[in-house]
């Protein structure tokens, strides 16, 4: 999954436009993506990492792969789907890595609660739907996630997941028959 | 979007939100304006461009005056003198034969086709190749000039390309090749006019003796049409016609082997010859009924070494 998503990276954000077709004076500059993005791609990473501190981590790196990457990106405009594809491996590795982590230490239990500063300002829906949400398979919480917290359009999630769109719809209508099944009467 | 949905939706925002909004944006850990600073063209790079495409452009408009100028005011000065030939004059670099040595090759350095001076006969090897009489160069104004340019021509912007003409001699140092046909040389020609200038065909070449009478081998017709290519030939640029012969052969019942020391070379569609030392001394051996083994092919541009 990984290794197909790598090789995504390579072919949907290639800049359509030719080196001459943009005059660097149009041209976005890294500094203003890394503003104007950081906080979108934050809170992607927050939803489908669960971590604030390892999503930081992950945005972090996916902005260094778009830093090390910016000469070979002329259209500033790919940088989005870019890092959303960078983000979406980042989380996938950092949950791999926790997951054997965790099950090496046993400590399965417990394991999606939030920190206490946080816990304080989020009502006990907004737990459960996190909980709910992290309790899904990968496929259908990446998707979930980047449909309902990063409001992407089914052609952005399948171009960020490395999905078929036809796989996108499935996992999302499982997805959402999962958590309808589990929070329907809660909500 | 059902209520569900919805519902889903603005719970998920709303926790992350929480967790999210009060992070300030960190400092990228690299200093995020030196992408940008690799991105415009040094200040020097524009300038530079503009003089070489200045330098380029005066240039071409530099030769093409050198190229197309240079005729005109020829012709007007000559006016209606019947035959000035020499306006495409050209050098015979030839030929001479090597026996087939390889030692003797190996020491010749690369020929070099020297331009000379239109008015001297060239003889670079003249200590041992000097003929009595000295090589004659039979200027075309008394014979039936054939394609004199006239003076409607000077008229013409760019006039065609006029046949090259014989007028200069440049011995080099040919490398005669002993091959399964014999003996391989080449009679080079070198443009050394102002203009460029057509060959085709196929060069009358008679080898002569070192008293410079004609020997009996030689090729007979010169301005016998060959369906060979017209060759162009720029200022200085070169083209040369490949002779063979048989040389003596002591295995094979052959005529008698005269020995020649030069060449008198006629350019095709021309009446000028030009007689060339050669560097050695050529045997070119007859055939048994006597008739003579040189032969000459078509002229070929380029050089062929």
């Amino acid at each position: 999954m990984v290794e197909r998503a790598h090789q995504l990276m390579a072919d949907p954000v290639r800049p359509s436009i030719g080196p001459c077709a943009m005059t660097p004076g149009d041209a976005e500059s890294f500094d203003d993506i890394y503003r104007r993005l950081w906080r979108p791609m934050i809170r992607l990473a927050v939803g489908l990492v669960d971590e604030i501190g390892l999503a930081e981590d992950v945005v972090q790196d996916a902005f260094a792969a778009l830093y090390r990457r910016w000469d070979a990106l002329r259209d500033p405009r790919a940088a989005a789907g870019y890092l959303r594809i960078s983000v979406v491996n980042g989380s996938r590795s950092v949950l791999r890595r926790r997951r054997t982590s965790r099950r090496s230490l046993h400590l399965l239990a417990d394991e999606s609660g939030p920190a206490a500063d946080e816990s304080s300002v989020l009502s006990a829906e907004h737990d459960m739907v996190r909980r709910a949400l992290a309790a899904l398979p990968e496929r259908q919480r990446e998707v979930l996630t980047l449909r309902y917290i990063a409001a992407l359009s089914d052609t952005e999630i399948a171009a960020a997941t490395g999905l078929s769109p036809v796989g996108v719809r499935s996992a999302s209508s499982r997805g959402l028959a999962v958590l309808r099944r589990d929070l329907g009467g809660q909500l | 979007m059902n209520d569900f949905e919805e519902r889903l939706q603005n719970l998920l925002n709303e926790q992350v939100d929480a967790r999210v909004e009060a992070r300030p944006i960190p400092e990228f850990f690299v200093d995020p304006a030196r992408p940008d600073e690799r991105r415009p063209r040094p200040a020097w790079l524009l300038p530079l461009l503009a003089a070489a495409c200045v330098l380029i452009l005066g240039g071409s408009v530099l030769t093409a005056a050198h190229l197309f100028g240079t005729p005109d005011k020829r012709q007007e000065t000559v006016g209606s003198v019947p035959a000035p030939t020499d306006s495409a004059s050209t050098t015979i670099a030839a030929v001479s034969p090597t026996p087939p040595r390889s030692a003797a090759r190996s020491t010749s350095p690369p020929p070099r086709a020297r331009p000379a001076a239109s008015t001297t006969p060239h003889r670079v090897r003249a200590s041992s190749h000097r003929v009595p009489n000295p090589p004659a160069r039979v200027r075309t104004s008394a014979l039936p000039p054939t394609r004199t340019p006239t003076t409607a021509a000077a008229s013409a912007p760019t006039p065609p390309p006029a046949v090259c003409d014989a007028a200069n001699l440049v011995i080099t140092d040919p490398r005669a090749e002993a091959g399964p046909a014999g003996m391989t040389a080449y009679v080079v020609f070198q443009n050394a006019g102002d203009t460029a200038c057509t060959l085709q065909g196929r060069p009358l070449v008679v080898p002569l003796d070192a008293s410079g009478a004609a020997g009996t081998a030689g090729n007979p017709a010169v301005d016998v049409p060959d369906p060979a290519p017209p060759v162009l030939l720029a200022p200085a640029g070169l083209a040369a016609a490949r002779i063979g012969w048989t040389p003596p052969d002591p295995s094979a019942a052959t005529g008698s082997c005269p020995e020649y020391s030069q060449l008198r070379v006629t350019t095709p569609g021309t009446a000028t010859d030009t007689v060339a030392p050669v560097a050695e001394v050529m045997q070119v051996c007859n055939g048994a009924d006597d008739s003579t083994s040189l032969t000459v092919e078509p002229i070929a541009a380029g050089y062929p070494w």
